[in-house]
Parts: C-alpha cells; structure tokens; sequence
C-alpha cells in the first residue's frame, strides 16, 4: 500500500535532506545568533525568535559535513522536537516534496558516518536523493566538553 | 495518573500539613475537641477514599490511626506525648505512602504493621472509667463531651437525645454516623439557613427544627419546609437562595497547575518585551491610531502582568504552617522547652521563592533550637525562662520579603567561630586577628564550618549556614546573622517578592552582551592606565585587584570566555565587582551598557556544562544576552580567594598601601581621622537645620531624614572637663560641619565635625594601641599624632544608632 509523505527539503551542500513537514515549525530568513562562548561548533549559540529563546544547531557541523564556501547567506529552519523548538541552519530551503513511501529505503552504508547515525531513509527521486532526517536524533548530542570521549566510542562502535 | 488519584493525594497532601499543625497545638491544648475533630474528619476522609481506591495497606494504617482518634476525641483517652508521637509518625507515614503512590500509582513496599500494631496497642490505655460517671460503653449513652454542649445549644441537644435510641441499635464502626451528620448540620445554617436568619428575620431555633425535621426523615429541602411552617414567604426564600448562591461564587476558587501557571507567567514575560518593542517603534512612528492603540496595549499588558503575577503570591503562613511541627520534634530531641512565635503569615511572596526559602528556613530554625536555645537547666542558671523563645516575623520592606528568625539562646561566641575557622584552615591567623566582632560572626557563613561541639542528627554536620547562604544568593536575596552573647541570635533573610524579572547590569565584551544580576553587584570601576598599573597586580600569574586594602581576584571576560571580536580598547579599564557567597572578585569587562529589568529563561541543557551561565535574556532592544553565573566565576577564582588570599594581602601589608584619610580636628585641637571609603560627602549645615526626632537628633538631607550625631559625643572624653563652646570660633558656631557617613547601601548617617582638615593618603604600617574606646589606633600624620577612629565600634556607642551602625558593620564587611 503506497501511503504518501511530505517532506520540507533543504540544501546542505548541495545534498538534499528532508524533514517531515509535521515536524517543520517555520522557516526563517538568518537571524543574527548570539553566540554562547565556550560552546562548541555543533551549537554556536542561541537566537531571539519573537521573544523565545532557540538553541541553534548547525546542522552542517553536526552532520560533519564539510563548511562550505557558499557565499549566500544560510537559512534557518525551526522543527518541532520531543524537547521543544530547535533552529537548524542549512545552506538553502527547498520546496515540499510529496513522497511515496514505498521509494523508501535503507540508508546505505556509503552514506558518511554523520549523515548515516541521524538519516531514517534515503528516498531515490527521479532528479535526487532525498536523504529524510530523523530530529530526535539531530538534537542528542554530546555535552559540551564530553565530544571527545564520544568520538572515542564512537570509534571504538 | 488517574485523575482521582491525583486530586486524592493532591487534596491529601495540603490536608496532612495542616494536620501536622493540629496535633502540634493540641499538645498544648489537649482537650480541645474542636481540633480533634478536624483531624479526625481529614484521617476519615483519607481512610475512605483509599479503601475506595483500593490502597489497602494505606487503608489498614489510617484505620488504625482513625480509631485511637476517635478514642481521644470521644474523650476517652487522653493525648499523650507518646499518643502524639505514634499519630505523627502515621502522619509521615500516610505521607510517604502518598510520595509511593504519586511516583509510581502503586503503595509500594513499606511496611506499617510494627506502627500500626502501636496505634493498637495504644487504644488500650483507653480510660477504664470514662468521664462519664455512668460508667457505659462507648456506643450506649450519648458521648459525654456532647453532653457538655448540650447546655450551650438547646436545640442540637434535643436532636441528640432524639438519636440515641438510633445510636444504640449501631456498631460502633458507625457510631461515627451522628457526629457526621451533626457536622453536616453545623455548616448548614451558614448557607442558606445562616442566610434566612440573618435576611428574612426567621429564627435560628426555628431553622435547626426545620433541620431536625430533615434529619428524621423530611425530604423536602430546607426552604420548603421552612415555606410550609409559614415561618417564611416562597419568594423570599427563592430571592435569598439565588443571592446566596451567587456570593457562594463570589468565593468560589478553583485549582489551576502550578505548570499551567508557570506558563502563562512567561507567556506574559514574553508580551511584556514584545510591547516594550512596539513602543520603541510606535514611538518612532507619527501614526496617531497606532499610538493611541500601543498606549492601551501597554496598560492592558501591565495590569496582566500585575495580575498573573499575583496569581503566584502565596502567604507565608503555608510556610509557617510547617514550623510548629519542626519546633516540636526538634525541641523533644534535644530535651529543650521551646516555644514558637510567628508573625506575618499573611506576607506574600512569590510561589517558587517560598519554596525556595522553604529548606534554608528549616535549616536556620533547627540549627535555632539546636545551637541556640539552652537546655533548661542552663537557662534556669541563667536566670531566663525555661522555655525558649523563636520567633519567626516576616514583613514587607523597601520592595522585598523580609524573615526575621530570632531566638533568645546563648548566642554565638565569635571567637569559638573563628577559632574554628582558623583550624580547619579556613582563615589564618594573621586575617583573623584583622577582623571585626561581626565579621568573625560571619564566618558561620563559610563552607565547612560547624561550630556544634558534637554532631547531633539535627544539625552540625559541616553543612550547614553555607547552604542555607547558598540558596538565599541564589534567589536573589541576602542573609545576615547578628548574635549577642546570652541574649540570642537573629538570622535575617532578605529576598525579592518575584523572580519573573531581574534587575541586571549589561555588560559588553568582543561584541556579546551579558548580564550581571544587580544583586550580585558590589560595584563599577573605571581605571586610568596610570591607576590600572597601580591597581592591578599579578601574583604567580593570577591578575588580582587591589581595592579598599583588600586583593580581589581578577577576570577578564574575555580571557575566561575566550572571546573574539576585537576590544574596544579605549585606554580605561573597566571592572565590575560582583560578590557571591561572601566572595568578591572583580570582573573586567570592555564597556558597561545600562541596567534594565530582564526575563531570566533557562538554557539549553546542552550548555550545561559550560558551567558559566544562569541563562540568557532578551534585551529591550531585541538583543539576547547571557546571564552570567557569578557564583560559578567566583568559584572558578577561588583558586585564590581562600588560603592564598590571606598571604597575598599580608604581602600587601608589607608593601605599606596607602590609604586614604579624611583628617579632622577635635575641638581640644587634637588629630582626629576616618577611612575615607566611608564618607559620602562632606557638608556644612546650619545648626537651626537640626531637628529633634524622639532621641534622635535628624536632618533634613536631599529628601532623606538622616540623624546627626556630633562626633564627639561619641568619644570618651579624655579631659575630665567638659568640652566648651568657648573653643569654637564664632565662625564655626553659624556653619557647623558635618561628614556623611554611608551606611550600608541604602542609609547614611550624619556626623557632625569640630574642624575638616583635608584628605591625606598615608601608609598605615604600624598603628600604636589605642587610649580610648572607638579608635583603631594612633599613628603619625604630617608630624601629628593621629588617632584613626573605628567608625563601627564608635557608631556602636549610640544605643539609638545601634541599628545603623549594624548596617554599617555588615557594610564594612563586605566591603
């Protein structure tokens, strides 16, 4: 049974991640962070967004993407989490794309190993990939000053 | 949860509190039935409604406890200290069933059968005779406490003596039965039947028979009754129904979850700001409908902020309540006669502060009892009562919630303290003898230090004053202790009515703003480069802060929070003094903003251990600021503060500072001088300013009514001569000259001078031991001998200016 999906898209470096619009509160033009010294690069601060305060992941930091050069100024994306709003950055906001679920699949072990730990599936569009992220699992991150003691597990996993 | 569950052990809970209460004043009032039948009915209530929800265990204990009850109130017992030990315990245990059931819906594992078989065991000391001659048992014969009333209420005598033949025929379980339904007939004739009499002109007796009829068996309602007896007109009764009802919901209060509160309460926080924005751009604007619309926006958004915040205040007395039974159980332990005083109880304060002050109150009442209150055997040899006295006072003053906790024990011997505090290598030897009386008082405060001879289970475990300072700077507020040998100790809390906002200093440093709660502030200081090199010194590497002969640990912001961004380096070097359980350090910053009230909102967990931040703020201007953890900026630098602190400043001492001298004549001609970091001003007056005020002598001064005090009055007179006028220049006589003195940060106090000589900056070395009471010491100064007053200890001299002068002390010392 095809059961359809849609997706809010985005643009990290040119690969194209989803976020189920459910979970998609709003999208914003770049807010000015402030930054929250001695954090780290995941997490460099929070933004006023109408008198609510937002902690701000860089999403291309969590993701251990590579920094881009992109000269455009980066967008933000608020999602809906089981611990509140979060603000993502990302490079460029797509459309919303109509999934059907059975393009569904397994992310691939070729997927880099940040991509991999918070992807849910890997949809094979007819232009793209769509990479679905899971944001419950975006936003577990290491505590501050513990990164390194993760990335030992992590290796060790 | 179930929701009946909830609201059972909701309603429960508030219901155990006061029972607490109830059993503590019945002790002292043992045959006061009226009590015993509220504990009574609150034991009933939970016994039925857990049978009801199935808790059995909870069930068989309040079952147990609920007999011995009705045993005492029935009068055929007699409350015993022992009855009253095993009733609280079964209070703490029904609690603790309640704490089992609210965390996992189930009553757990505890075991109240060695308490319930107590509860048993003790209805057998059930009198063999009762009060009542007759001799017969419980169920047979009307209660003899209910005969006794019998004689004050005619009417619900004869109800009574019309059920006893019903009463007979019953088991004792429901012997209750009657007294229930004589409750129930109590209240009645305050609601409707209260109102007819009071409205309609119908006769209370003529009520309680219309009761009574309902009671045998009348259906019909009280009005109808009432209607068919002709005592009054159906109009009538429908008219004061109806108003009736509508007052009852005039009362009416509902229940609201704290949570449900909490959010609206920053939802609030949020319209606040959001206005303040609006009215930024309104301002900016010339539409005249959008200004008129902001202007009433801004009204309707501070009457509902005033009023959601008021949603929030609780008495004090829900605090209070809670003490008696502290007072009782603490007082038994240690074998002391104590005896509670509070007044207040019906100050307000903000929810989540009074549970915040909920612990250090405790803390400081036990520790009251504990340390301070003698047994009677020394009280007795010390010519006091037996029983120990604590009060408790709360009050409203200068826009924060005052607690006075005072007791009239022996005291705190300052020396033991600092004896202590030197041995556990808290303070040296050579600060210690440096200090003033208050300030070795002040010690108690510091972290590890407990003064108990023995540790006793109820306080003197070497945590103890720190944490109750602790929690208080936490909130927001401030704590002082004052003790007189023999006489007793005083804690006194001061803490702001609401935590919604704060007021804080911003501050700038590499482009981010911050925020200092202002009750953190000691105080800003702005450096020249000539004065920062004199000033600021590295000891080992660590930056310290020479300020008023002391040396602060220095910070800079944006070394500590590795900042970027360049500085805005203008040559002055910027610190703020902040200060925090007892600790000052100073804070370098690159610019000071303003001080604006903020909305404090929680950081993200993630940036918890960062460590440094109470949270972040919106700002007026939309910007967001970081709040910053004073208490965790100090801790960062006590690195330095405690041992080394003492050597350094004594390396300060060797280095001769120099101080700053305000240096006055005395009227013999003689060489007097004050530290001049407590002078405020110097001023002349004319002597007609001077007004007398009780025994005080004021003075009008910009706006403030301030005592003047002639210095010298305060000095012990060398010459046995009295001080003429014949000394004075006719000059000196039409303008006198006067110091003010700051005291504290709110008060000052003026002293009148003979002479003002100037300021000299001195090193004080060497002081030679002082001639008379109120000086710290002689030295030379511009070839004069010069005795340098104790402005404390003199100002101390004054029994009408004790108090000042005690807010001067605490000054000093956190200076």
């Amino acid at each position: 049974m095809a059961a359809n999906q849609r997706y809010a898209t985005f643009f990290l470096n040119g690969i194209c991640f989803g976020v189920a619009i459910e979970g998609v509160q709003e999208v914003l033009e770049y807010h000015e962070i402030t930054p929250v010294p001695l954090s780290s690069a995941v997490l460099p601060g929070i933004i006023n967004l109408r008198g609510q305060i937002l902690t701000t992941i860089d999403l291309k930091a969590r993701l251990e993407l590579t920094a881009s050069e992109s000269s455009e100024r980066p967008m933000m994306m608020v999602v809906r989490t089981s611990e509140g709003p979060m603000n993502l950055v990302v490079d460029k906001i797509g459309s919303v794309l109509d999934v059907d679920t059975d393009l569904f699949e397994k992310p691939t072990e070729t997927l880099k190993p940040g991509v991999r730990a918070v992807t849910s599936h890997v949809c094979k569009l007819e232009k793209q990939l769509l990479l679905v992220l899971d944001t419950e699992k975006v936003i577990q991150l290491p505590e501050i000053g513990d990164e390194r003691k993760t990335t030992l597990e992590e290796v060790a996993r | 949860m179930d929701d009946l569950i909830k609201d059972f052990i909701q309603e429960s809970t508030e219901n155990l509190d006061r029972l607490d209460q109830d059993f503590v004043k019945l002790e002292h009032d043992p045959g006061n039935r009226e009590l015993l039948k509220s504990i009574f009915r609150t034991i009933h209530t939970i016994k039925g409604t857990c049978g009801f929800l199935g808790f059995t265990k909870l069930e068989a204990l309040t079952h147990a406890g609920e007999s011995l009850l009705s045993l005492l109130r029935d009068g055929e017992m007699e409350l015993t200290s022992e009855c009253a030990d095993a009733l609280l315990e079964m209070v703490d245990a029904v609690r603790g069933y309640l704490q089992q059931i609210e965390t996992t819906e189930n009553e757990g594992n505890a075991d109240s059968r060695g308490l319930i078989a107590r509860l048993k065991e003790l209805q057998k000391n059930k009198k063999a005779n009762p009060q009542n001659p007759s001799g017969s048992n419980t169920a047979g014969a009307p209660d003899p406490p209910l005969a006794a009333e019998e004689k004050k209420e005619p009417a619900a005598a004869l109800k009574e003596v019309a059920k006893a033949p019903e009463t007979t025929t019953e088991t004792q379980g429901k012997s209750e039965e009657p007294k229930l339904k004589k409750m129930k007939q109590e209240l009645l004739p305050k609601r409707l039947g209260g109102a007819l009499v009071r409205k309609a002109g119908v006769k209370p007796d003529d009520v309680l028979h219309a009761l009574e009829m309902q009671e045998r068996g009348d259906s019909r309602r009280l009005g109808e009754i009432l209607v068919s007896l002709g005592l009054v007109s159906k109009q009538q009764v429908e008219e004061i129904a109806r108003q009736n009802q509508s007052e009852e919901g005039k009362e009416a209060t509902i229940r609201v979850d704290v949570n449900l509160l909490e959010k609206q309460m920053n939802l609030v926080s949020e319209l606040v700001l959001l206005r303040n924005r609006l009215l930024q751009l309104a301002s900016e604007s010339n539409e005249r409908n959008l200004n008129t619309t902001v202007h009433g926006l801004n009204y309707v958004t501070s009457e509902l902020r005033k009023n959601v915040m008021k949603t929030r205040m609780q008495p004090v007395s829900q605090l209070f309540d809670k003490l008696p039974r502290i007072v009782r159980d603490v007082s038994k332990d240690m074998g002391k006669k104590v005896r509670l005083e509070t007044q207040g109880g019906d100050t307000e304060l903000d929810k989540s502060l009074l549970e915040a002050i909920k612990d250090p109150v405790t803390h400081i009442l036990r520790n009251s009892i504990d340390h301070g209150i003698e047994n009677p055997e020394k009280r007795r040899s010390a010519e006091k009562p037996e029983e120990g006295t604590v009060r408790v006072r709360a009050f409203h003053e200068g826009g924060n919630f005052h607690l006075e906790i005072a007791d009239d024990g022996a005291g705190i011997d300052a020396e033991r303290v600092t004896q202590k505090a030197i041995d556990k290598g808290l303070i040296t030897t050579a600060s210690a003898d440096r200090m003033t009386e208050s300030e070795k008082l002040n010690l108690i405060f510091l972290p590890g230090l407990s003064t108990a001879e023995k540790v006793t289970n109820v306080s003197g475990r070497g945590v103890g004053m720190d944490v109750v300072k602790t929690n208080i700077e936490r909130i927001g507020g401030r704590s002082k202790l004052e003790s007189v040998r023999t006489r007793g100790t005083t804690v006194s809390l001061e803490i702001p009515l609401t935590l919604a906002t704060i007021p804080a200093l911003t501050v700038v440093s590499g482009h981010s703003v911050f925020a200092i709660p202002q009750a953190a502030l000691v105080e800003m200081i702005a450096l020249d480069s000539e004065n920062s090199e004199k000033y600021i010194q590295s000891i080992d590497g660590v930056s310290v802060f020479r300020f008023r002969g002391t040396v602060l640990p220095l910070m800079s912001l944006r070394e500590e929070l590795k900042l970027s961004g360049a500085a805005t380096d203008d040559g002055i070097v910027k610190l703020v003094i902040v200060r925090t359980e007892g600790r000052q350090i100073a804070l370098r910053v690159e610019a000071i903003r303003n001080t604006e009230e903020i909305v404090i909102k929680p950081l993200d967990k993630r940036f918890k251990s960062i460590a440094l931040y109470a949270g972040a703020a919106v700002l007026g201007d939309g910007r967001v600021a970081l709040i910053l953890d004073i208490a965790a900026f100090v801790r960062r630098a006590g690195v330095i503060t405690s041992k080394e602190l003492g050597t350094t400043s004594e390396e300060g001492q060797k280095a001769k500072e120099k101080a700053s001298l305000l240096m006055l004549r005395g009227s013999d001609g003689e060489r007097l001088a004050v530290p001049l970091e407590y002078v405020q001003r110097l001023e002349e007056f004319a002597p007609s300013a001077k007004e007398p005020m009780g025994d005080l002598t004021v003075l009008q001064y910009r706006g403030e009514i301030l005592p003047i005090v002639h210095l010298e009055s305060l000095l012990d007179e060398r010459r046995h001569a009295r001080r003429t006028e014949e000394g004075r220049s006719p000059q000196e006589q039409d303008k006198l000259s006067a110091i003010v003195v700051r005291l504290g940060e709110s008060s000052n106090i003026i002293l009148e001078v003979h002479g003002i000589l100037g300021i000299a900056k001195v090193e004080i070395d060497k002081l030679t031991p002082p001639t008379r009471a109120g000086v710290r010491g002689s030295l030379v100064i511009q070839e004069r001998v010069t005795e340098l007053l104790d402005l404390p200890a003199l100002l101390a001299k004054s029994p009408s200016l004790e108090e000042r002068a005690k807010a001067l002390i605490g000054a000093g010392n956190e200076r």
